[in-house]
């Protein structure tokens, strides 16, 4: 890693705590849209141009496609205080410090992963999966040099999508056909009077 | 090696064709038909005179086309878009089979993931969180194979083992591709020099799966509908120790024990209710003798044994807890014994377990030895 990619590293880092504290929904899609753009820049720095490019257009995207589709919900309460939130992702970031050149992006993976697991609103959680996949392309950045493809490989939006697919679910809430099949019963389901004991 | 590329064809047409289909009753036909023939393809070509030789894929081919025909024999009448995600996580699984880049089998893996959150519709809301959960692993394996790819491979293994035992956590069925791709895992580091560092932490995977999976039964006491799911995964813990203790011998007990569990939970599947056939699979599943798993269970037990007897304590608290719950989860009183579909996979796995025909244990043997 370069001195840019390293510093936009850190940004993105940075960026992924003004996402465990951001209070107002607007605020983390503006803070998820501009950690994806470090990433991006962090990633052109180590002359992986096209996969650079497939992953601003994906992180600029997501907030984009969220808004158009009236997907995007209130913020929420916290799981947890803030202060034990932020303690935790001191924690978590330490931990990753011991990871070498992988100790950006395990950072961003773990405050992605706090962010899923403290935040109970869909869209953010939805933001903190899309963080993960920020982590791994960041973390294949480095290797552009000896494997080109693999950036462009890890930067197609495929969990944004999923993200994104469940968010439209969430918000949608009722059988997509506006119909059910007479005497059908939901996956896993066992018939009544099924109970041995 | 079975091409399974040209396996998947059969389900990948047959969810074009439910999608468009809306008879219930040709659905269903289509549904088993596509299952069917698949089974037959997967039991056929390891056998033609061309064939290349035997891996663990070509038995799980067989084992996932098994699983999905009992689905949709004794399952439920189901909307036409679930039963079209049935095949495609049918064909997804089929695909990851073919040995590829990690990050290939991956997206397949996301795929069958995904086709198995469709699975839960009409309940939205129920899709929407599992696609969520089911992002988490996703996102946790990709780290973890770019991890492996620089190098990292503490990092990468653990990440990697983690996002996956999710993803079976969230799918059971998801659990011998699951397996097999640990195999290859451990395969592709072995080389290296890292001793057995990916084999380690399958052992210690698998151990904490069986011992929370048993803790869950034994304090949560989720009862007989969560039963199945939490037992298919003790009885993957289980599994996962052995592969990751290495060793032809233990792979083969390995293998005979995924095949068992498939036969014992379509037994399941195939049961009717409150019956002594039921009572039978439960049983089985659970690991206890004399029918289903035990078999493959006391080969895997007897070869830790002889390579790691301190595992045996951790492995005996999480089996016999597991089998405690199964038996008092157990009514005092069944049904008569008649005669159920759910017998011939019974017999089956008596079969497999207490007699196997010479030629099939020479192929699981064959299996054992090959690259996974």
């Amino acid at each position: 890693m370069n001195a840019l990619s390293q510093g936009m590293g850190g940004l993105a880092l940075i960026l992924s705590f003004g996402l465990l504290c951001a209070r107002r929904t607007g605020l983390a899609l503006l803070l998820f849209g501009l950690q994806g753009l470090a990433v991006s820049v962090a990633v052109a720095a180590q002359h992986a141009l096209s996969a650079a490019a497939l992953n601003a257009v994906s992180v600029l995207a997501v907030p984009w496609l969220a808004r158009q589709w009236a997907v995007v919900s209130a913020a929420g309460d916290r799981t947890w205080s803030m202060p034990v939130t932020l303690a935790a992702a001191a924690v978590l970031s330490l931990v990753a410090a011991a990871a070498g050149t992988l100790a950006l992006p395990l950072a961003i993976l773990l405050l992605g992963l706090l962010l899923v697991g403290a935040r109970p609103s869909p869209i953010l959680q939805a933001l903190g999966l899309c963080s993960l996949q920020q982590a791994a392309v960041l973390a294949a950045s480095g290797l552009a040099g000896t494997a080109p493809l693999l950036p462009i490989a890890v930067a197609v939006p495929v969990l944004p999508a999923l993200a994104l697919a469940a968010l439209l679910l969430h918000a949608a809430g009722g059988w997509p056909t506006g119909e059910r099949p007479k005497g059908e019963r939901p996956e896993g389901e066992w018939p009544q009077g099924d109970r041995l004991s | 090696m079975i091409p399974s590329t040209g396996l998947a064809v059969p389900p990948l047409l047959a969810a074009a064709l439910l999608v468009a289909l809306h008879a219930t009753a040709w659905r269903r036909r289509v549904d088993q038909g596509a299952c069917l023939l698949v089974l037959l393809l997967a039991l056929v070509l390891p056998w033609m005179a061309d064939a290349p030789a035997p891996s663990a894929a070509d038995l799980l081919a067989i084992l996932f086309a098994a699983g999905a025909l009992t689905d949709a024999v004794a399952g439920p009448s189901r909307h036409r878009f679930v039963q079209a995600a049935g095949q495609l996580r049918l064909a997804a699984m089929l695909l990851a089979l073919r040995p590829a880049d990690p990050l290939v089998s991956l997206l397949f893996l996301a795929l069958a993931s995904t086709a198995g959150a469709a699975r839960r519709l009409p309940r939205t809301d129920a899709v929407a969180a599992r696609l969520l959960a089911g992002n988490v692993s996703l996102g946790l394996a990709l780290f973890g194979v770019v991890a492996l790819q620089a190098g990292s491979v503490p990092i990468g293994g653990a990440a990697l083992l983690l996002g996956w035992g999710a993803l079976v956590v969230l799918d059971p069925t998801l659990l011998p591709l699951v397996l097999l791709l640990a195999l290859r895992l451990q395969a592709a580091t072995g080389a290296e020099s890292h001793g057995n560092l990916v084999g380690n932490l399958m052992v210690a995977g698998g151990l904490g799966v069986l011992l929370a999976s048993a803790a869950v039964l034994l304090l949560r006491r989720p009862g007989l509908r969560r039963l199945p799911n939490l037992t298919t995964l003790a009885q993957g813990g289980v599994a996962l120790c052995g592969f990751g203790l290495g060793g032809p011998d233990l792979r083969f007990a390995g293998l005979v024990h995924l095949a068992l569990l498939t036969l014992s939970r379509s037994a399941l599947l195939l049961s009717g209710e409150a019956g002594l056939d039921r009572l039978a699979s439960l049983l089985g599943l659970s690991g206890l003798p004399p029918i289903g798993l035990f078999p493959s269970l006391a080969l895997i037990v007897g070869g830790i044994a002889v390579m790691a007897p301190w595992l045996l304590l951790p492995m005996a608290v999480g089996l016999v807890g597991l089998g405690w719950v199964c038996v008092a989860s157990l009514p005092a009183a069944v049904g008569p014994a008649h005669l159920s579909p759910a017998w011939l996979p019974l017999v089956l796995a008596l079969l497999l377990g207490f007699a196997m025909p010479a030629p099939i244990a020479a192929w699981f043997h064959a299996m054992a030895v090959a690259p996974p």
